[in-house]
């Protein structure tokens, strides 16, 4: 019988359990230099420098050329699980103004490193095989279908942007008494830093990224996208539009009724142009 | 890594130490060894010696690699920033 060549999976882990070891890091980190200062903005060198260093002893290898992969795409990062070692390539380890720079780190040192480094060495001590995990563009998506990438994604954008500080950021930073409403594709009125600013918001989730966009230098310039990602993800911005056009049944009667949930005031809001 | 943040982390690995181990034997946070260790920072004198104590290796060859990492990363700037006005000296030249 042929054998079937070995294929290095993750542990099972649930999003919860993952999103749960992501926030403990960051709260490892904000008990070791006080909430007070963590409060301030959070970002990859010093949480490196403070927890996952001395705790987890990865190594980064910086400025290298990574070169390609199969598919001949750039290879931005890649994890040695049994030297404990990440590689990060040039054009992002220097290119500070990279979008994706403190995503990759995070992704390679947070996702790879502390969240799969233990059982990645397990499992190549038990079946051999992988030298290397190679991060290219296309596995910093969230719709990434291997199941080790998908992790490190869940992991680093969660620990870029833990709840405990983004929830506290959002709201400081758009003066929140209430959650920000999404209604529709209109011109908002946004209160940021105590200055009301007019956006053209032409989604939710564009909303999210105008959001997201606003808070980057407190999370150490984490993308847009994947702060705008987190704030979808929590409860700090809700999308009205949609829940506006869900139908209802209403008692024995079949047809559906369209149910407006947003009050009259937030919609007349949404609409000053 | 510096050949000083090498020689921190050979030695304390040696010793058995943690980081954090380390950091609390001379009084630092674990970040600051980090930033030895990992980023090539070099601490001051009476800290160098610290170290070397605390590591129980000999301080003079701990000194001694500090100032070649020093001197070395002086010898760079100076050179990079010689090349820099090379540059822009002949450019003004290129332009006249």
């Amino acid at each position: 019988m042929r054998e079937r060549p070995f294929r290095l999976k993750p542990e099972i882990l649930t999003n919860g359990e993952i999103q749960n070891r992501a926030e403990r890091l960051t709260l490892n980190f904000a008990e070791q230099v006080g909430l007070d200062v963590a409060r301030l903005g959070i970002n990859f060198q010093v949480v490196y420098e403070e927890i996952i260093y001395p705790d987890y002893g990865i190594e980064i290898q910086e400025g290298l050329d990574l070169g390609f992969d199969d598919a001949g795409k750039k290879i931005f990062g890649r994890f040695l699980p049994v030297e404990n070692i990440v590689q990060i390539d040039r054009v992002i380890s220097h290119n500070h103004n990279h979008p994706q720079r403190a995503f990759t780190y995070w992704h390679e040192v947070g996702g790879h490193g502390v969240l799969q480094g233990e059982w990645l060495r397990k499992q190549v001590k038990l079946h051999g095989g992988l030298s290397s995990i190679a991060t290219t563009e296309d596995s910093l998506s969230f719709g990434v279908v291997n199941a080790l990438e998908r992790q490190a994604n869940v992991f680093a954008a969660r620990a870029g942007a833990p709840n405990w500080l983004l929830y506290h950021v959002v709201a400081e930073t758009m003066d929140l008494t209430r959650p920000v409403r999404y209604i529709g594709p209109f011109k908002y009125s946004l209160q940021i830093r105590g200055r009301t600013e007019t956006v053209t918001v032409k989604s939710f989730e564009h909303l999210c990224w105008i959001i997201g966009k606003r808070i980057q230098f407190r999370f150490g310039w984490l993308s847009a996208e994947a702060l705008g990602y987190r704030i979808a993800e929590t409860s700090m911005v809700k999308d009205f539009a949609k829940s506006r056009f869900e139908l209802h049944r209403v008692g024995n009667d079949r047809r559906s009724i369209p149910v407006f949930l947003s009050p009259v005031g937030d919609i007349l809001a949404g609409m000053v142009s | 890594m510096s050949s000083f943040g090498i020689l921190i982390k050979q030695s304390r690995e040696n010793r058995g130490l943690t980081v954090r181990a380390l950091a609390d034997a001379i009084g630092k946070s674990p970040g600051y060894i980090s930033r030895i260790e990992v980023r090539g920072e070099i601490p001051s004198v009476e800290l160098v010696v610290e170290l070397a104590t605390a590591l129980e290796g000999d301080a003079e060859r701990f000194l001694e690699c500090a100032k070649n990492d020093s001197m070395e990363r002086a010898t760079n700037e100076v050179e990079t920033k010689y090349q820099d006005a090379l540059v822009l000296f002949r450019k003004g030249k290129r332009d006249a």
